[in-house]
């Protein structure tokens, strides 16, 4: 045993626990016959602690494992409390041991700025007012605003349209003779006019300023105190307080944040926070689109918050109601609050940002060739009348269903085919705030989809889907029926 | 769970800004009480009740916890 001797070098022993668990111990340790990774005596003292993983390891590779089974039961039964409760004091008192002879202790007060700031964070009746004050200033003026506003504006007007696309077009249609092939790679919908710019003259700033955002959040460990803000809510909806980090994240990149759910303890929390973020979290794109659509429209505005908000907690509390399993726990520890390092921050901006362009640009490429495979084979056309009916119920035009069609291959394209149609004075208030929040319930983008099967399984991101799809149209038609039943005018 | 002395009850019961000591962890239910010893708390160590609501908010050694209710019920402490 290298290990012992290595102890007795330095002049350690092992810690003897008491009586019972040392013997069973070592009864185990004389068992293992296997070579594992770790020492045969923290094997032994893992499976008095009923480590799930170890446990299995051992099953598989010992004949005896039923003898080893039977001492781990016959101690437990001997024991007043659980064993891993006991190992876990005996460790403690070790630690304190050592510390009494090595280390000093100062207590030290907070300051009473920190203490100030730490109150009014996580006391609900100022904590959120300073929630809304976070999301007015991070997402709605710098992301919203500033993000897709004054640099979308910039690189997309200034670089892409006025350089790019036409110097682009130019070459492709001189050099390729074929108009298919044309307009595959340019032209309206080619992979480089529409997929690259999309996501780098569209996305890359709307996205990068929100991941700026949330690592300045992430830094300054404002999450966890939001977390401990809305357990409560979280609760009603299946999920717990820990849950607002995916959901959050939801708001940059819906993608990333099915990704990040896996985090989630439970099975039960993960399928919900998946299905509420593929139905009522509209990502920085989409977001970032409709918030300049109903610009200017106050009320509008407010009635599609009011009814996103309504969906995300009726879906998730009857979701909290069908499936099956138990009420999740929530525990945190709570940082003190920090200013974050700019090194930090920009450090995680960049590769969240890198993250996002090699996951997501291939899916934007995917999703031209589609459009484009759908144009030219008239099956987008098919689509779009078989929708005819479906727009028109809910008070739209036949040319919104474009907007729901490309929603599926990116949920900003489908916000953007409707900025058009608003640009073009084709849609009232109310049309508009149907269409968006129709837009918004319906189908995740592909990538997210991809992500959902990954994550999820198949099964369960079809159910998800298949749900979506109806419900979203429901939604809208409901809506367009309130709407027009209470003669609001928007 | 042992028998406590007579001032053991749980940390829920305590008012804000009260401070006593862990006596122990109800153990009825493990994978509670494994996420409890996870953060650090453990029996003898000094904690401060901060707030009860939204959540259950307390300091533990240097450590700020924030926990649910059936969470916190399982610690039970001693007033001093």
């Amino acid at each position: 045993m290298v290990k012992k001797e290595q102890l007795e070098f330095h002049n350690l022993k092992f810690h003897r626990y008491f009586n019972d668990i040392e013997k069973a111990a070592g009864d185990i340790e004389s068992m293992l016959k296997s070579d594992y990774r770790l020492s045969k005596r923290t094997i032994a003292l893992l499976l008095l602690q009923d480590d799930e993983e170890i446990k299995a390891l051992v099953k598989k590779k010992e004949k005896s494992f039923d003898d080893i089974d039977s001492i781990i039961k016959k101690t437990r039964e001997s024991c007043p409390e659980p064993l891993q409760y006991l190992i876990m004091l005996e460790h403690q008192g070790k630690v304190e041991k050592i510390l009494r002879e090595v280390v000093k202790n100062h207590e030290k007060e907070e300051s009473s700025i920190e203490q100030w700031l730490d109150n009014i964070t996580i006391r609900p009746l100022t904590g959120i007012p300073i929630l809304l004050l976070v999301l007015y200033f991070g997402l709605y003026k710098f992301v919203g605003q500033f993000g897709a506003g004054t640099v979308v504006d910039f690189i997309e007007g200034n670089i892409f349209e006025a350089y790019v696309n036409p110097w682009i077009n130019r070459l492709v249609v001189s050099l390729i003779p074929y108009k298919p092939v044309q307009e595959l790679l340019a032209l309206d919908y080619g992979i480089i006019t529409l997929g690259i710019r999309y996501a780098v003259a569209i996305i890359l700033p709307i996205v990068g300023t929100f991941f700026l955002v949330f690592s300045i959040i992430e830094d300054s460990g404002y999450l966890p105190r939001l977390a401990l803000l809305v357990d409560r809510t979280f609760k009603v909806i299946g999920l717990n307080g820990r849950a607002v980090i995916p959901m959050t994240l939801g708001f940059g990149c819906d993608t990333m944040a099915t990704l990040v759910s896996r985090t989630l303890e439970t099975k039960r929390e993960r399928i919900i926070a998946t299905l509420l973020l593929a139905l009522a979290i509209p990502c920085s794109a989409q977001l970032g689109v409709i918030l300049a659509l109903l610009s200017g429209r106050p009320y509008a505005m407010a009635v599609w918050v009011g009814f996103i908000f309504l969906v995300f907690l009726l879906i998730g509390y009857l979701s909290a109601k069908i499936l099956p399993g138990e009420r999740p726990d929530f525990y945190m520890e709570v940082p003190p609050l920090r200013i974050p390092k700019l090194n930090n921050v920009l450090e995680k901006t960049f590769s969240r940002m890198q993250w996002y362009f090699i996951e997501i640009v291939p899916m934007f490429i995917l999703a031209s060739v589609l459009i484009w495979f759908g144009k030219i084979t008239g099956l987008f056309d098919f689509i779009m009348n078989a929708l005819a009916p479906v727009m028109s119920s809910m008070g739209l035009p036949k040319k919104a269903a474009e907007a729901f069609l490309f929603g599926f291959f990116r949920r900003d394209y489908g916000a953007a085919g409707l900025y058009d149609l608003q640009k073009s004075g084709a849609l009232n208030g109310v049309q508009m705030v149907v269409a968006s929040a129709t837009l918004t319930l319906f189908v995740p983008c592909i990538a997210q989809f991809s992500i959902m099967v990954k994550e999820r399984g198949i099964k369960t991101a079809l159910a998800i889907v298949g749900f979506i799809i109806p419900f979203a149209f429901i939604s809208g038609i409901a809506l367009n029926w309130m709407l027009n039943t209470l003669g609001v005018a928007l | 769970m042992k028998a406590l002395d007579e001032n053991g009850i749980s940390l829920v019961e305590l008012e804000v800004g009260e401070k006593a000591i862990i006596a122990g962890i109800e153990a009825k239910d493990k994978k509670k009480m494994s996420k409890l010893l996870a953060l650090g708390v453990l029996p003898g160590m000094k904690v401060k009740l901060l707030q009860k609501f939204p959540s259950f908010v307390f300091k533990v050694g240097n450590t700020k916890i924030a926990a649910d209710e059936s969470i916190s019920r399982n610690i039970m402490v001693r007033k001093d």
